[in-house]
């Protein structure tokens, strides 16, 4: 399958929102505004930047 | 409030992108793309930083001190006016007592300013102040990058409203949804089933472990963070530069830097490795010496990077162990064309490329581990 096919980005995105709502569902409570990912990633950003 | 922090910023951002769209026929004619760019901006900053004066405070005296050294203190030598766009976090990063502008993102805006700045002789003619301020606070990039450039923000805002259409809006939310999944899916799994299980351990193995972990979640957060940034900026109108790219492809020390945070590469390549070089080249005892110019000037950038992130062993050590990686490469470039020393002669090109890679990526990964703070004999 050619990477720049139709069939391919269709694929490609169904993987990726896939991949995305079960991994957030899975991840992160939906009533917790907070992120844990972000908030070390703030964390990180303050001590560097 | 920081940018993509919490799930409050994308709520605000995704209802003032919708404005933009929606307001555009509207807008367009009457009201200039930057002005609405820094309103939005001047309101993020004063609505949600949680010290709004700090970060109007330090823009004001960058804006003067920019405008004073482009226009009226031209023949101030380069180095003492960059030393003084970058005094205030200089400061910060010494950690004296200013908390009056100790806020998040000083560094990316005083990177900005010396790049306006050192490119003045090119860039006086097109100086533009509302694009300036524009460039210097735009809320996606504001915080973690990527650095952009002046000439290429202004040839966005040139274009006016006519940025704002269906592709740019398609674009940014593509790469917003990677960055989502990078950062909240794959960033979160690294950390919650890899990373927490290895912190502050001293065996071998679980050493091993954190150290290929550390480099995944700092992958996975920060081309995350970098792809949302890029997401959102294209939403609103400008196309910000790649920061990552494949970086586990890299086969040396000088392309590990176009792969990875690229935007900082570039920067420290154009504003300090190049002058540095440059000055190195009147030194008359060196003149006679290229490899050594070379080899000074790369193993000061990579040093300089190392205590711009903080003053501490493990940042100061890292970035010795970059500019190590590059100097041994470059001395090996070096003596391969000059004396035809090659320590592959004979092997098949994608043997060379194969090997090349795995040795980088682990030598990366290794000078990543020590930058982290995690590895358990160097403290700060």
């Amino acid at each position: 399958m050619k990477t720049d096919s139709r069939l391919f980005r269709i694929a490609k995105w169904t993987v990726i929102y896939t991949a995305l709502a079960l991994g957030m569902l899975w991840l992160h409570d939906p009533r917790d505004v907070s992120m844990d990912a972000a908030a070390s990633t703030v964390k990180f950003v303050y001590q560097q930047f | 409030m920081l940018p993509f922090a919490n799930i409050d910023f994308y709520l605000l951002f995704a209802l003032l992108v919708a404005l933009l769209y929606g307001l555009k026929a509207l807008l367009s004619g009457r009201v200039s793309l930057v002005s609405v760019l820094i309103g939005i901006s001047l309101f993020y900053a004063v609505a949600y930083f949680p010290k709004p004066w700090q970060i109007l405070l330090f823009t004001t005296y960058q804006c003067l001190f920019t405008w004073l050294l482009l226009f009226r203190w031209k023949r101030l030598h380069k180095l003492l006016g960059s030393l003084l766009l970058a005094l205030p976090m200089v400061l910060v990063k010494l950690d004296w007592n200013v908390d009056v502008i100790g806020f998040a993102g000083i560094s990316y805006i005083t990177f900005r300013c010396i790049q306006v700045y050192l490119d003045g002789d090119l860039l006086r003619d097109k100086f533009r102040f509302a694009d300036f301020i524009a460039f210097l606070l735009f809320t996606p990039s504001l915080l973690a990058g990527p650095i952009d450039r002046y000439e290429r923000f202004k040839g966005d805002m040139d274009q006016g409203w006519s940025r704002l259409n269906g592709g740019a809006l398609l674009s940014g939310w593509e790469f917003m949804v990677l960055g989502l999944l990078h950062k909240f899916v794959l960033a979160e799994l690294v950390d919650r089933y890899w990373l927490s299980e290895c912190e502050g351990c001293t065996e071998a193995w679980p050493m091993l472990k954190d150290m290929y972990g550390y480099t995944a979640y700092l992958y996975f957060d920060f081309a995350g963070y970098s792809l949302m940034a890029i997401g959102l900026g294209r939403m609103m109108g400008v196309e910000l530069p790649k920061n990552f790219d494949k970086p586990w492809l890299t086969q040396n020390a000088p392309e590990f830097w176009k792969r990875w945070h690229i935007s900082l590469g570039d920067w420290l390549r154009d504003y300090f490795f190049r002058p540095i070089y440059k000055s190195l080249s009147g030194v008359q005892r060196l003149r006679t010496w290229p490899l050594l110019r070379q080899n000074i000037a790369l193993f000061s950038t990579f040093l300089l990077m190392g205590c711009w992130n903080g003053l501490e062993a493990h940042y100061i050590i890292s970035g010795s162990l970059f500019g190590l990686y590059s100097v041994v490469y470059n001395s090996y470039q070096h003596q391969r064309k000059k004396l035809g020393w090659d320590i592959w002669k004979g092997v098949h090109p994608t043997v060379v490329k194969v090997l090349s890679i795995a040795i980088m990526i682990h030598l990366a990964v290794f000078a990543l581990y020590i930058f982290s703070g995690r590895f358990p004999y160097i403290h700060g």
